[in-house]
């Protein structure tokens, strides 16, 4: 269990953007430290645009970071110059958020799942690849298997495709997963079925994940430890229970707050205000300052370090 | 692109107008498609066969001195790199050449018989304006259907035509079977007409050939404001307008038109740049002394120089007419952001 | 395997029945499609049809037509029917070779330029712009007129020139493709670029290509009717523009050799701009389920 699956050191990835001719950066992940045990579920809490996405791009090497470190199987997977090793795919799976549009139109779905099998050699026979997979189908529920894999991507369900998703990408019986709000366009009906899903696949492969969600609730639900992350930064990092029952950093306060299952006297206690920021070239200072009612003069001079609150426990304030 | 940006936000230091900035950066960015053609021609010239002086002099055996005048024009014995910059200088201090078959200036050949190609392609386009337009309008303000799929099926045959094969049909019908029109030229040769009377000699003879453009434009014209005004007809404010009571027709005049006569501006500023192009063949069937015959004949004489001349001017005035048009249009319709 | 195969295969069709009654809706394609049949047909039957040789000469000469010589004779006492079904062969070919052509060379370069984006993508956008601006009539008449008029050069040279329209095409097509999610699980699962161009962007982008492909046969066919016109075209062969340029000195006492082979080219290019639109009409999303 404590055997590190991945590092990630200092990883930042700014996007360029042009601002009236000037050239400015986004700073979408910005110097991040974390990292993932082996067969863990590791949570990525935060609002929109704060860098959850591109976090798990980077990790998945569909985009290339700034700066940084990412060792993932005692491999130096980041640098531009890496050619990942013909296994890396197979190691690593990326589920999105977006089941409609995870499926190529023009493919019946077998092709779809097939395909990515056939390139990674996971079952040299095409015989008994449709029979693997139709095995697995049947053991999602999601039958009967040949009608559904003789169908194309329009004719299936949300839930059902999401599900497709899922399978495709465990049958590479990848070591580490990466869910990128893997419910979150999903019909509330179908979202714990969907999760079930996901997380019977990950116990039965022991494979670590790394689970993008903007629901407290469910990170809390579903991880061991949870990172929150605000405009691209770490606010905080502990196991789950320390972030439900006793939340330091105010963002994360405020989160918990604002769930409605959870905790009634923090509810009253934490309200921010205002949106959030994109993090286009930010101030100095701590980035939550803008919207923390705890802010003092200081918060807007110096950022604040992620510092060490007891075991295996990280916050990013002045004031914890 | 990003060069052209760059200029332009120094452009907005200076205080010009974004109007001034969208004409300016228009005009810029014609400048590579030129130099574009410019290569296209030069390489074509130089990936023939055979030898390029000749090519250029069009004569089946240059005498030395012309070979040796080209070689010291076109730089015809340094690298290719260095012929390409000749070739460009040439081209850009408005010298198309020599033509060694006419015996004069390629440009000297070209301007002469740019009026013939203008009178009628000018003339063309604007009656295939009014015509095609009004049919457009006169089908769209009524709800009947015949009468579209009439016209429309007349516009894809029209469109279909080869405008050489219509020259000809409209030949056998006007001049050898009524005998109401000339069928070749611009003038009677045998007459020598003064004052108007020449004006209508010359008249009488476009008539047949700005009738062949004119038919096989209409149908550009008609479909373009056709599917214009149903566009208008559709979008929301015409239909707020009719929901709280202003007449059809009104809103037909008023906005409808106003609105769908906008793209058309476009096509027919397109056609006049096009012009050259377009009306080759049709003055190669009435031996209407303009650019299109002069090309032909460039042609079967292997007059390569001239040839790359007139296909030069005639990508300048392309890019000229779209330019303009894109200017007007931006002048036209305040919905455009530059 | 077999059974699996089976059910794909009738899921393809069942597909490809939808397509088509999409198609059939429109009137102006179906009638297209029966012109080009006929001439197809036309074509590949051309010796069973004709009933005389088409290069036989004969002192019959400029005979009108007649039931004895449906279309009438030419100047040199050829049937001009069997002239006329003989140059089927040679129109068609022209508009599907060259056209077939312009899709390929458009659809590489397009999908290349906008799946791989950057300075190359800059340069080849302007390129295309450039070319697609200029007639291409006028280069492909230069480039004829210096390199010779073999059949094969003029179809070459048309599918040269013409290919930017496809390029356009499909470049809007693979840039809006690429950002789709299906992309980057497929890069997520280890495809090549290779292989999500040709495997993903290029089959589903490829529609608009096609339905501008028949147009562009049709535009084909008229260029080399107007390269035979003004007598660049293949000396050897007999197209329906080379029939119209035989006809020509001779139109005013038998009019029919030139209004006959005309009327077949109007024919085809009328054909391929109602196949063309309703190509578009049957893929273009708004139509789906309506009408
Ligand atoms: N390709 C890109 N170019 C420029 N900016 C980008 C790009 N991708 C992401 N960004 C910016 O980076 C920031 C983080 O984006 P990201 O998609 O990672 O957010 P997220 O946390 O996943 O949000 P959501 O919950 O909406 O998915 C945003 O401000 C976004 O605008
Ligand atoms: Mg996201």
């Amino acid at each position: 269990m404590d055997k590190n699956i991945l590092e990630v050191k200092n990883l930042k990835k700014y996007f360029p953007v042009r601002k009236m001719g000037k050239k400015q950066y986004v700073k979408a992940v910005d110097d991040l430290n974390f990292s993932i045990r082996e067969g863990e579920i590791f949570g990525v809490l935060g609002e929109s645009g704060c860098g959850k996405s591109t976090l798990g791009r980077v990790i998945n090497r569909l985009d290339f970071e700034q700066s940084g470190d990412i060792t993932f199987l005692n491999n130096v997977i980041s640098g531009k110059s890496y050619k990942s090793d013909k296994n890396f795919r197979k190691k690593m799976q990326m589920i999105f958020q977006n089941p409609y549009d995870s499926f190529d139109p023009k493919m019946l779905i077998y092709k779809s799942i097939e395909l990515p099998m056939k390139i990674n050699d996971v079952n040299s026979d095409a015989g008994s690849r449709i029979n693997e997979i139709v095995e697995t189908m049947n053991k999602a529920k999601l039958t009967p298997a040949e009608s559904l894999l003789t169908r194309y991507p329009h004719e299936l369900s949300g839930g059902q495709l999401q599900r497709i998703s899922i399978i495709r990408s465990m049958l590479l019986k990848p070591k580490f997963i990466i869910a990128d709000e893997c419910v979150s366009m999903l019909d509330v009906s179908v979202r714990a079925g969907v999760l079930n899903l996901l997380l019977t696949f990950q116990e039965e492969l022991n494979s670590a994940m790394l689970f993008i969600t903007h629901d407290i609730s469910v990170a809390t639900y579903i991880c061991n430890r949870i990172m929150v992350l605000y405009a691209g930064k770490i606010m905080e990092i502990a196991e789950s229970k320390d972030i439900l029952d006793n939340p330091l950093h105010p963002y994360t306060r405020a989160l918990v707050s604002y769930s409605p299952i959870i905790s009634k006297e923090e509810k009253k206690r934490f309200r921010i205000t205002g949106e959030v920021v994109t993090p286009i070239d930010p101030p100095p200072g701590c980035r939550f300052a803008s919207r923390c009612p705890m802010a003092k003069d200081i918060c807007k001079k110096e950022e604040p370090i992620l510092k060490e609150i007891g075991k295996n426990r990280k916050a990013a304030c002045h004031f914890v | 692109m990003y060069r052209l940006s760059f200029l332009c936000s120094f452009l907005e230091v200076k205080g010009l107008s974004s109007l001034g900035r969208f004409i300016i950066r228009r005009t810029l960015s014609i400048i590579p498609m030129v130099l574009l053609i410019v290569a296209i021609n030069f390489f074509i010239i130089h990936l023939a066969p055979g030898n390029p002086a000749q090519l250029i002099s069009g004569l089946e055996q240059p005498s030395p001195e012309v070979i040796e005048a080209l070689e010291e024009q076109y730089g015809l014995n340094q690298p290719l790199i260095v012929q390409l910059g000749l070739y460009y200088r040439n081209i850009f201090q408005g010298n198309l050449g020599y033509s060694f078959i006419y015996g004069t200036s390629v440009n000297g050949l070209i301007f002469e018989r740019a009026g013939a190609t203008i009178l009628l392609t000018v003339t063309a386009a604007i009656i295939a304006f009014i015509i095609g337009t009004l049919i457009a309008v006169w089908v769209g303000r009524r709800k009947t259907k015949v009468l579209d799929s009439i016209f429309s099926v007349l516009a894809y045959i029209f469109y279909a035509m080869p405008s050489f094969w219509l020259a000809l049909v409209l030949i056998l019908t006007f001049s050898s079977t009524f005998k109401l029109f000339p069928t070749s030229g611009m003038f009677n040769v045998r007459e020598s007409y003064e004052g108007f009377a020449k004006i209508g000699d010359v008249l009488y003879h476009l008539a047949l050939p700005c009738a062949t453009l004119a038919l096989i434009q209409i149908p550009v014209f008609f479909r373009v404001t056709r599917s214009s005004i149903d566009q208008v007809h559709q979008d929301e404010y015409i239909t707020t307008f009719t929901a709280i009571g202003i007449s059809r027709k009104k809103i037909f005049k008023k906005y409808v038109l106003k609105n769908a006569i906008l793209p058309t501006i476009t096509i027919f500023g397109l056609t006049l740049g096009y012009a050259i192009s377009g009306a080759a063949l049709v003055e190669i069937v009435f031996a209407w002394p303009g650019m299109g015959r002069l090309m032909l004949d460039a042609v079967f004489r292997r007059d390569y120089n001239l040839l790359l001349g007139i296909y030069f001017v005639m990508a300048v005035c392309i890019c000229l007419a779209i330019l303009i048009t894109d200017i007007v249009y931006a002048l036209v319709d305040p919905r455009i952001r530059y | 395997m077999t059974a699996e195969n089976r059910i794909s295969l009738s899921r393809h069709e069942n597909k490809l029945t939808k397509s088509v009654k999409m198609y059939l809706r429109d009137i102006k394609g179906v009638i297209g499609l029966f012109i080009l049949l006929v001439f197809i047909v036309m074509a590949i039957f051309a010796p069973v049809i004709a009933p005389y040789s088409p290069d036989t000469m004969t002192d019959d000469v400029l005979q009108s037509p007649s039931l004895n010589h449906l279309f009438g004779t030419d100047h040199l006492g050829r049937d001009l029917f069997s002239r006329v079904i003989f140059g089927t062969r040679i129109s068609l070919s022209v508009g599907f070779v060259a056209a077939g052509l312009s899709a390929i060379i458009g659809v590489f370069i397009g999908s290349f330029s906008g799946y791989y984006g950057g300075a190359t993508d800059d340069i080849i956008s302007k390129v295309i712009d450039t070319f697609l601006m200029i007639p291409a009539f006028f280069l492909i008449l230069i480039i004829v007129s210096i390199f010779g008029s073999n059949i094969m050069y003029i179809m070459l040279v048309i599918g040269l020139t013409t290919w930017p329209r496809n390029a356009r095409l499909m470049r809007a097509q693979a840039l809006s493709i690429k950002e789709k999610t299906f992309i980057t699980v497929a890069r997520s699962t280890g495809e090549s670029n290779m292989r999500i161009l040709f495997g993903h962007v290029i089959p589903n982008g490829i529609f608009p290509v096609i339905a501008n492909s028949a147009l562009q046969m049709g535009g084909a066919i008229l260029t080399e009717a107007s390269l035979s016109f003004i007598g660049l075209g293949d000396p050897n062969l007999t197209s329906w523009g080379k029939l119209i340029y035989q006809g020509r000195p001779y139109m005013t006492y038998a009019p029919w050799t030139i209004v006959i082979p005309g009327i077949f080219v109007v024919l085809a290019v009328l054909a391929f701009s109602f196949i063309g639109d309703g190509l578009q009409f049957t893929f273009n999303p708004k139509n789906k389920g309506e009408k």
